[in-house]
């Protein structure tokens, strides 16, 4: 076999600068912002337990989960996004005092289709406010979240804010079982995206039945008695073998659920075509409160998610947030199955079909799923990094670091190396980028590499400038040199700039 | 996720095969697709040669410079993809359980009519209340209530979690078996099974019953070959063609028959007429008529002709029937061993995923 080079994991990236410089300067810049508001760094693992993830992130996380064995036969995953994991370590060790604002930077990995903007491995960057419920919380959030980006010099950028309690009031309110709920609610981010019919469909693939007349309906609770005497009586006669591990109650449970008359196929329609209508209202935040206070009363629902929406959207703008970057939309569904309330995105123009930079949301239970012994109200987001460095190109904004002066120093003969090593601690003490020539290559061969790489000062030793204490600067743009006393700082300075 | 174990003695390199530039065919060897994997190569007119069932490599009649190499379909398809084998036949669900998508992997040909199956969930028998995937997810949350767990054998696992998670189940454990995964519900290391349906025959056996929605996928045995291996050679690119042109020839065919009749008329152009008036009996493209020059004249000066018209299968009883209406008679039938067009379909699709042309 031929010996080839070892490649790259499809849909990871190797940053080289300039790049791998902006993404640095971009993750310092958020969090500074982060700091300004009072958060503190938290570091979590890469490597978590399969089962954080499992129990609560939905199809969408689980779907693209890198999970594996370790050589212990722990079932471990690369996180795949970092709320969890900070959940996780405060159930673990509850802070004192709340509420606790934390932030944390780091890769997480998804088994995504790799396309432009979409990588298996990329970088998050977020803050979790843990510990408030209140309305005060949320603005505070999504007003962090944008004035990151202002900071940034960002513009372009549109904020999203959703609720997903309107449909979880629904659902309630139809009295459909929880993992159909849990469906919808997953859903609503897919209603948009391919139509009510796609989630239709796709219910229908899940569960055929939920969809079909059930002509042998059971009228009622005697005829229940009746079957369920029947069925207990079945299975025993079948024998322990008949029933695996699953209990008898399970089974006879399953049977005379089967057979109740259906009143899912009705509830269901009913959920689908209030998801189309959430989704129909969206635009101006007042606007779109009014029409989804509209759709409440029609369905008798309660107005409780629509008052805390409608506080948060007030505060936002009386703590300066510009709204006109802000739009509510009531059919914002996350693909994170963890999320209660509040829920937000947002996207950059600039970015073409992976055009979302940050998401967010407020996942009150999240905390008791992970085994909590209490709910624990918290809300946060997460911004893609690389994306946001690529929408600062996409606006042209500067993204070059501060650019400090490069020197090259570079000893005439090899027996200095010594003082020249010395000769550039002293560049550095003067406040300059300083790099030793280390190749063993002749005096011209080392300046033109130095001419190529683009520095515009070079440093020269040899022994004249040992025995003096001296140091010749030579200006790579004309040729002339100077020479200047190593411990004279300010001519060493001057000649370097 | 399945590792791939190299087995010493059974990767071929630069020997067996003969000359460094011939085309390593990875062909599965043994089991059910072994033998329906020789006769599907045999109808195409590639006879391959094997010294014994032990041997591990053949040759092509007629092919001097295809060295074929039996392994497993699984190997074919890893070996494939790194380059060890050139072209190879192995399944879609091995193709889709590896994921597929490294770049150096090309699909040539998804079906090639053999080895046809369903991926499929498959629960007791005796499990008369759990009938769709929904009772499936039902009888995993009980489990893990009870602080246990579903367990499921395949030798899937890849495209068996992904249909779980679709299906709602996200808390389950794989039993990973390499055969017999049916027979694991039974003998009690596994609660259900996901595997190869066919006939249905060893479901039953095994007292197993497949969901109604729990078909994964379709799956049947598919021809693949290697990115690198064919864009670096010419040669090898001309011996691909002509295995491929040959198996698109001979699939396509089984869809047409080759139906002449005697017709009698005034004129070649009168019987042609006669024929392109129906959509059954125009043929790919057209009759082909000539004239039969019959031992007995007949006496109103009118003349037989013989014509020959290329249908496919749905088509022949209509063909069969507009004939008669013309006065067709002597109607014979045959079945079209290969049909080539002005190009292959599939090689020009290879050079397309290849970027050569």
């Amino acid at each position: 076999m031929e010996r080839r080079p070892v490649e790259r994991v499809r849909g990871t990236q190797d940053s080289w600068p300039p790049e791998a410089v902006q993404l640095a300067s971009v993750r310092e810049r958020l969090e500074e912002t982060y700091a300004s508001f009072g958060y503190s760094r938290i570091d979590v693992p890469v490597l978590e337990p399969a089962e954080l993830h499992l129990r609560k992130s939905g199809l969408e996380i689980i779907s693209k989960l890198y999970a594996f064995e370790d050589q212990g036969g722990r079932r471990l995953c690369l996180r795949p996004e970092l709320t969890a994991s900070v959940v996780r370590a405060l159930v673990a060790q509850t802070p004192a005092r709340l509420p606790v604002r934390l932030y944390a930077t780091g890769p997480v990995f998804r088994y995504e289709r790799p396309s432009k903007g979409r990588y298996r491995q990329f970088t998050q960057s977020g803050v979790e406010l843990i510990g408030a419920d209140d309305p005060r919380a949320d603005a505070e959030v999504i007003h962090l979240a944008m004035h990151a980006l202002d900071r940034l010099g960002l513009s372009g950028y549109r904020v999203t804010v959703g609720h997903v309690g309107f449909l979880a009031e629904l659902l309630t309110s139809l009295g459909l079982g929880t993992r159909l709920r849990t469906f919808l609610v997953e859903s609503l981010e897919e209603a948009r995206r391919r139509g009510i019919d796609a989630v239709r469909q796709r219910l229908m693939q899940l569960d055929p039945e939920l969809f079909e007349d059930r002509d042998r309906a059971l009228a009622d609770a005697e005829d229940e008695v009746v079957v369920r005497d029947a069925v207990a009586g079945f299975l025993t006669e079948l024998g322990s073998e008949a029933l695996g591990r699953r209990s008898e109650e399970d089974v006879v449970g399953r049977i005379l659920r089967k057979l109740r008359p259906s009143a899912g196929k009705a509830a269901i329609e009913q959920a689908l075509s209030f998801m189309a209508r959430l989704g129909e209202i969206r635009g101006d935040p007042q606007e779109a409160l009014s029409r989804g206070r509209q759709l409440l009363a029609e369905h008798g629902l309660g107005e409780e998610p629509l008052i805390q929406l409608e506080h948060t959207v007030q505060l936002l703008g009386e703590y300066g947030a510009d709204l006109s970057h802000v739009e509510v939309d009531l059919g914002l569904g996350r693909g994170l199955q963890y999320y209660t309330a509040m829920v937000f995105e947002i996207d950059h123009s600039g970015l073409g079909r992976e055009s979302q930079l940050c998401g967010g949301g407020r996942y009150d239970d999240l905390a008791r799923s992970l085994g909590g012994k209490t709910s624990l109200p918290a809300l946060g987001f997460a911004f893609g990094v690389e994306r946001v460095r690529l929408a600062l190109e996409a606006e042209g904004q500067a993204l070059q670091p501060t650019k400090t002066s490069r020197v090259f120093v570079l000893p005439s003969e090899p027996e200095h190396a010594g003082y020249a090593a010395r000769v550039a601690q002293g560049v550095r003490a003067a406040g300059f980028h300083a790099q030793l020539e280390v190749a063993a290559r002749p005096l011209r061969a080392s300046l033109a590499f130095a001419d190529k790489e683009g520095f515009t000062r070079v440093v020269l030793v040899g022994a004249a400038e040992q025995a003096a204490g001296t140091l010749r600067v030579k200006d790579m743009a004309d040729g002339s040199e100077r020479v200047v006393g190593l411990d004279e700082s300010d001519a060493l300075r001057r000649a370097l700039v | 996720m399945i590792e791939v174990r190299h087995r010493p003695g059974s990767v071929v390199t630069n020997g067996a095969g003969g000359r460094r530039d011939s085309v390593r065919f990875g062909v599965p060897g043994k089991g059910r697709i072994g033998d329906e994997v020789f006769e599907f190569l045999d109808s195409c007119g590639l006879k391959v040669r094997r010294g014994s069932e032990r041997q591990l490599t053949g040759q092509i009649r007629g092919f001097p410079d295809v060295a074929v190499i039996f392994q497993r379909s699984a190997d074919i398809l890893t070996q494939v993809t790194d380059g060890r084998l050139d072209l190879g036949i192995t399944n879609i669900d091995v193709l889709r359980e590896h994921g597929g998508e490294d770049d150096d992997l090309i699909l040539v040909y998804e079906d090639l009519g053999f080895s046809g199956a369903s991926v499929a969930v498959e629960v007791p028998d005796s499990w008369v209340d759990v009938t769709t995937m929904a009772d499936l997810a039902d009888v995993a949350a009980s489990l893990r209530e009870r602080g246990d767990e579903l367990r499921v054998a395949t030798s899937l696992p890849n495209l068996t979690r992904r249909f779980f998670y679709q299906s709602g189940i996200s808390h389950f454990s794989l039993v990973q078996v390499e055969g017999g995964v049916e027979a694991a519900p039974t003998v009690g290391f596994a609660d259900v099974a996901v595997d190869l349906v066919s006939t249905g025959t060893t479901l039953k056996e095994n007292h197993l019953k497949v969901l109604r929605n729990g078909y994964i996928l379709r799956t049947q045995a598919c021809l693949v070959c290697n990115r690198r291996s064919l864009t670096g050679s010419v040669f090898k690119r001309e011996v691909v063609r002509q295995v491929v042109e040959l198996m698109e020839a001979r699939l396509r065919a089984q869809q047409f028959y080759s139906v002449t009749a005697n017709l009698r008329g005034q004129s070649e152009a009168e019987v042609a007429a006669a024929l392109l008036e129906r959509p059954a009996t125009r043929g790919k493209r057209g009759p082909t008529v000539a004239r039969v020059f019959a031992a007995n004249p007949e006496a109103d000066g009118s003349h037989w002709f013989a014509a020959t018209i290329i249908v496919d299968a749905a088509s022949l009883q209509p063909a069969v029937d507009h004939l008669r209406e013309v006065g067709g008679s002597g109607m014979s039938v045959m079945p079209v061993k290969y049909l080539f067009d002005e190009r292959s379909a599939a090689y020009d699709g290879l050079l397309k995923a290849l970027g050569v042309s």
